[in-house]
Formats: C-alpha cells, structure tokens, sequence
C-alpha cells in the first residue's frame, strides 16, 4: 500500500501521540485532544494504521462489563515518529500549514 | 368569588398538565438523542465492507459516546455517515467490491435496465391513457375529460418519476463507483 500524504489534520493526530508522551490512546483520546469529529478522524486513523504508523488494540472487557462501547487504543509506531518528522519539515518549508 | 376559585383550580390543572407534557416530551427527545446518533453510526458503517463494519461502528461509537452534548453527538455521528464512509470506502476501492456494484459495466447495465423498464411503462401508460381520453370522447361523455386526461396523466407520471428516481440512485451510484476508482 503507497505511503498516506501527510496532511495538516493527520500532524494534528501524530502530534496528540507526541503530545501525550507517546502513551496509548483511544479514538476518544485523540478527539478529544484534535478536537476532530469522527468522520475526519476515523478515515486518518485508518490509513495511518494501514501504513503502520499506529498500532492498534481493543479493550479487553466486555461491553456488557464496561457499561460502554469497547475503546480501540492505538499508540504510534517508530514509523509513525518517522512520519512525524517528516511531517514537521514539510511544515517548515510550508509545504503544510500546520504549526504546534 | 366561586369563579374565581374555579379558575384557580384550572389553572393548576393546566399547569400540571403542562408539566406532565413537558416532563414527558423532555423523556422522549432525549431518548430519541440517545437512539439517533447511534442509528445514523450505524447507517454510516452499513456502507463499508462487511468484514469491517462492526469495528468500525464500534469504535466511532466509543468515541462518539465519550462527547458530553447531545448536539456535538448528533454532529460528530453526521459526520461519521457523510464523511468517513466515503473516504474508507475510497481507500477499498480497489481491494474490496463497491458498495452497489462490482464494476462499472454493472452500474451502466443495471441503469440501461431500468431506463428501458421505465419507457416501456411510460409508452404503455401514455397508449392506455390515450385510449381512456379517446372513450370519453367518443362515449359521448366530455364532461369526464378532465378526470380521464388527469388518470392519464398520472398512468404516465406516475412510473415514470419511479423510474426517473431509479434511474438517479444509479446514476448517482455509478459516480460514486467512477470516484472510488479513481481515488
């Protein structure tokens, strides 16, 4: 699969990851910390999940035992802190308008 | 003084009234917040993959549940349905089969198909019609003529806006396929 196009939304996503000291998050997280609406933030994830930029598990519990839908986490891969860096060039040459 | 008293008890009993009404409206738009969201996620993943479609509603679902107003839910929910479906779909656009047809020789075949079903109803309700205006001429009964011409009318109209909307999903569809392939 060809490499995603590192966007100003996805440095938004990366950087959350950076952000939060590389720690997992769930879509939640992420939304919360973009401040994306999920029909951004859900085709981002998967194309960077795709390209093995994040890695992803679910929760373990049970719906039924969580009282909510289960949470999917996903943490950046040293592939993904590629990308990132890549991303923060791009930003300044203003290839991407983006900034922290 | 016994009219006024009686107005004050009807007052009361309009009041709670009101608040019963109020109580039970306020019951049943949130329950409708809680439902919609989840129904529009839900339609939204509908249009992916198969094999993808429960994570996908899942975890947008756990995030849309993580937002505290009922309004930034119903948006966040909006956005998932016009949004996301359409951009994974593009990214499985040449891996997975579209969402209505497999290849574009389907999608046109399939709108021939019902542009040629449309005009033949169209043709057979114009001849019936045509015929139904031509007894009442003839019978001797023009006074009917409006009501025959609007039976025609709407012999006619009436598949053919079916067939036009049928026609226009296909369409649409096959735009949506030629954009899927291309993205």
């Amino acid at each position: 699969m060809a490499e995603p196009r590192i966007t100003s939304q996805g440095m938004r996503v990366l950087n959350a990851f950076v952000e939060a000291g590389h720690i997992e998050l769930s879509g939640a997280d992420i939304s919360q910390r973009t401040g994306m609406l999920s029909g951004t933030l859900y085709p981002i994830l998967t194309r960077y999940r795709s390209a093995g930029w994040l890695t992803d598990r679910w929760e373990d519990d049970e719906p039924v035992e969580l009282g909510r839908p289960k949470k999917r986490f996903y943490r950046m891969t040293p592939t993904g802190q590629l990308a990132y860096q890549r991303g923060l060039e791009k930003a300044d040459e203003g290839v991407i308008a983006w900034a922290r | 003084m016994g009219s006024m008293i009686g107005a004050l008890i009807l007052a009361a009993i309009g009041w709670i009234v009101v608040s019963l009404l109020n109580t039970w409206l306020r019951a049943e738009a949130t329950a409708w917040f809680e439902t919609l969201p989840k129904w529009i996620i839900l339609k939204g993943a509908e249009t992916l993959p198969e094999d993808e479609r429960a994570a996908a509603a899942a975890e947008i679902l756990s995030i849309n549940v993580a937002k505290k107003s009922p309004t930034a839910r119903m948006i966040d929910a909006l956005s998932f349905y016009f949004q996301a479906g359409r951009a994974a779909r593009a990214l499985q656009a040449n891996e997975g089969p579209l969402p209505w047809f497999r290849t574009k020789r389907e999608a046109r075949l399939a709108m021939h198909k019902a542009a040629g079903v449309s005009i033949l109803v169209i043709v057979g309700g114009f001849i019936e019609g045509s015929a139904l205006v031509h007894n009442v001429f003839t019978s001797g009964h023009a006074s009917q003529f409006p009501i025959a011409f609007v039976t025609m009318l709407l012999t006619i109209l009436g598949p053919g806006a079916f067939g036009a909307i049928i026609i226009a999903r296909h369409f649409l569809a096959l735009r949506r396929a030629r954009k899927l392939i291309r993205a």
